[in-house]
C-alpha cells in the first residue's frame, strides 16, 4: 500500500506516540489493577469490576486501548520488516536495544492477541464468577505462568526502551548525554515496572512478596482491613 | 608484535553481476604497513596463497589521509577506511577484506556509493548563493554556533554510518544517516536557513528521518567523530515543529 509523504510521516509520528499515550499509560493502569491481587481476591474482583463499570466504557475501551494499539502494531510489524539487524558485526548497547525493540515487539503481538482474545472472548473467562480464581487457576500451569512472565517482561522492555525513541523522534533531547540519559532512565523504568507487575503475577498464584515497610502506611495494615482478613 | 608475514583473505568480485569468491595472499610484513599497502604489495605479484595466479585486486583510494572516505572497506567485519587500518594495530591473524554490503559492488573491494550522493541531491544538502547579481555577504555566525556546525561539514560521504545502519538496506527505503546530518548542518547556515523548509519537506516523507530507528549504530563507527544522532533529536524537534505549523497555521 502505497501512501504518500506526508501521510507516511504522520503514520510514523502515531506510531511514536501511540506507544505513549495511550497504550504506555493504558499499561501502567493495567499493573495497578493487577497489583491489587496482592490485597486478595475480593480487592481484585472488586477493581476488575470498577473498570467496567466506568462511563463509555465501550468507546473508551475500543478508542483508548484497541485501535491504538492494532496502530502500533500494524506500524510496527512494517518497521521490524523493514529492518535488517547486525549485531554480530556491531554488538553496541543501543543496537542491541534497538534489535530487542523489535524482538519484544513482535512477542507481544502473540502475547496481546493471546491475552485479549482470553479476557474478552473465552467463554471460561467471562463465565467466571471470579476474575480472581480464574488467572490464579491458570497461572497454576507452569508453561501459562512462564508465558505471562516472557509477555510481562517484553512489554516492561518494549515500553521503557520505546521512551528513548519517542523522546529523540519528537525532538525532546538532542544530545548525546541527554539521549543516554533517556535511555538509561527508560530501562530503569522498566526494571521497577517488571518488578512490580512480576510480584502482581506471583499474587495469583499466593506467593506474591508483601513486605510490610512497603505496603503499610503508618502502621495500619490495610491489606486486613480491605480485605476482612482472609489474605 | 610485528609478524613475518600478512596473511590476507579478501573477498573478490570481477563484475557488479558476477559471483563472489575468497582469496587468500600471503605479502611479507614491512615496518608501517597499512592494509592499502598491502593491497599493493598482492599488486606487484597477484598470485595466492596456494599458488595460483590471479587477477590483481581492485580497491578505490584517494587521499591516504581518512579525509576522502574512498578506501572505506569492512576490514576483519568492521567497516573503516583501510588507508588508517594499520596492520600493526590490527590482531593477529589473517586480514579479512570485503567490499562494503549495503552499496552495490562495482568490482572487488570497489563499490559505487552514488545512492548517498543522490540523498544528499535529494535533500538539498547545499546553500544556494548563485543569482544573477551579486548577492553580498552573508549574515555573520557566532563562534559558538560555527564550532557546533564545524564537526557536521567533517563528513567524507565515506558511507561508514550506511553500512553500520541496520535501517538502511535493500528492504527499506531509509536515505541512511549521512544525508540527513547535512540537513542539519545546512539548516543551522545563516543562509543555508532560509531553505529549511525545502530539506524538512524532504526529510520528512519516506525514506527520511521518520525511518531511523535509534540503533545509534552511525554515530559509534563514524570516523570523523559526527554526532549523528543529535543531529536527529535536531531534526526531529524541526520537522515536529515544521509539522505543527502545517497543522495548525496552515
Amino acid at each position: 500500500m502505497k501512501v504518500s509523504d506526508r501521510t507516511y510521516f504522520v503514520l510514523k509520528r502515531l506510531h511514536s506516540l501511540t506507544g505513549v499515550f495511550p497504550i504506555g499509560v493504558f499499561l501502567l493502569e493495567h499493573f495497578y489493577t493487577n497489583s491489587m491481587a496482592l490485597q486478595g481476591a475480593a480487592a481484585f474482583d472488586r477493581a476488575a469490576a470498577d473498570l467496567a463499570r466506568i462511563p463509555y466504557v465501550g468507546a473508551v475501551e475500543a478508542f483508548g486501548i484497541w485501535l491504538p494499539i492494532l496502530l502500533h502494531m500494524v506500524l510496527g510489524v512494517f518497521i521490524a520488516t523493514t529492518s535488517k539487524p547486525n549485531l554480530e558485526r556491531y554488538g553496541y548497547a543501543t543496537n542491541w536495544m534497538y534489535t530487542m525493540q523489535r524482538v519484544t515487539g513482535v512477542v507481544l503481538i502473540f502475547y496481546i492477541i493471546f491475552h485479549t482474545f482470553q479476557t474478552r472472548f473465552d467463554p471460561a473467562y467471562l463465565q467466571s464468577p471470579s476474575p480472581y480464581d480464574f488467572m490464579r487457576k491458570q497461572l497454576s500451569s507452569p508453561a501459562m505462568f512462564w508465558f505471562m512472565v516472557v509477555g510481562i517482561l517484553s512489554a516492561c522492555w518494549h515500553f521503557g526502551n520505546g521512551l528513548f525513541g519517542f523522546a529523540i523522534h519528537w525532538g525532546f533531547v538532542t544530545s548525546r548525554k541527554a539521549q543516554l540519559r533517556v535511555a538509561r532512565l527508560g530501562l530503569a523504568f522498566a526494571v521497577v515496572l517488571a518488578l512490580v507487575a512480576l510480584n502482581s503475577l506471583l499474587a495469583f498464584t499466593g506467593r506474591g512478596l508483601y513486605p510490610d515497610w512497603i505496603t503499610k502506611p503508618h502502621g495500619q495494615d490495610h491489606a486486613v482491613v480491605m480485605d476482612g482478613g482472609t489474605r | 608484535m610485528p609478524r613475518q608475514s600478512i596473511e590476507l583473505r579478501i573477498r573478490r568480485q570481477d563484475s557488479p553481476t558476477a559471483a563472489p569468491r575468497w582469496e587468500e595472499f600471503s605479502v611479507p610484513w614491512q615496518p608501517s604497513m597499512n592494509v592499502i599497502s598491502c593491497l599493493m604489495e598482492i599488486r606487484k605479484n597477484p598470485v595466492t596463497r596456494q599458488g595460483r595466479t590471479t587477477t590483481p585486486v581492485h580497491w578505490e583510494s584517494s587521499c591516504l589521509e581518512e579525509v576522502c572516505g574512498s578506501c572505506t572497506m569492512l576490514v576483519n567485519g568492521r567497516v573503516r577506511q583501510s588507508c588508517t587500518a594499520l596492520v600493526d594495530n590490527l590482531p593477529e591473524g589473517p586480514i579479512t577484506l570485503e567490499p562494503m554490503t549495503k552499496f552495490p559492488v562495482v568490482r572487488d573491494l570497489q563499490v559505487d556509493r552514488q545512492p548517498m550522493f543522490d540523498s544528499l541531491k535529494r535533500v538539498h544538502a547545499w546553500i544556494p548563493i548563485d543569482g544573477t547579481y551579486d548577492l553580498g555577504p552573508g549574515p555573520r555566525m557566532s563562534a559558538e554556533e560555527a564550532e557546533a556546525n564545524y564537526v557536521f561539514s567533517r563528513c567524507m560521504t565515506c558511507g561508514c554510518c550506511m553500512e553500520a545502519c541496520p535501517q538502511f538496506n535493500g528492504r527499506s527505503e531509509f536515505m541512511g544517516p549521512a544525508p540527513l546530518a547535512q540537513v542539519r548542518l545546512f539548516n543551522a547556515h545563516p543562509t543555508g536557513r532560509l531553505s529549511a523548509r525545502e530539506r524538512l519537506d524532504q526529510i520528512m516523507g519516506r525514506g527520511g528521518l521518520v525511518d531511523c530507528g535509534n540503533s545509534q549504530n552511525c554515530v559509534e563507527v563514524c570516523p570523523k567523530g559526527i554526532p549523528l544522532t543529535e543531529a536527529f533529536g535536531e531534526l526531529g524537534r524541526q520537522t515536529t515543529v515544521q509539522w505543527l505549523k502545517l497543522l495548525f497555521q496552515k
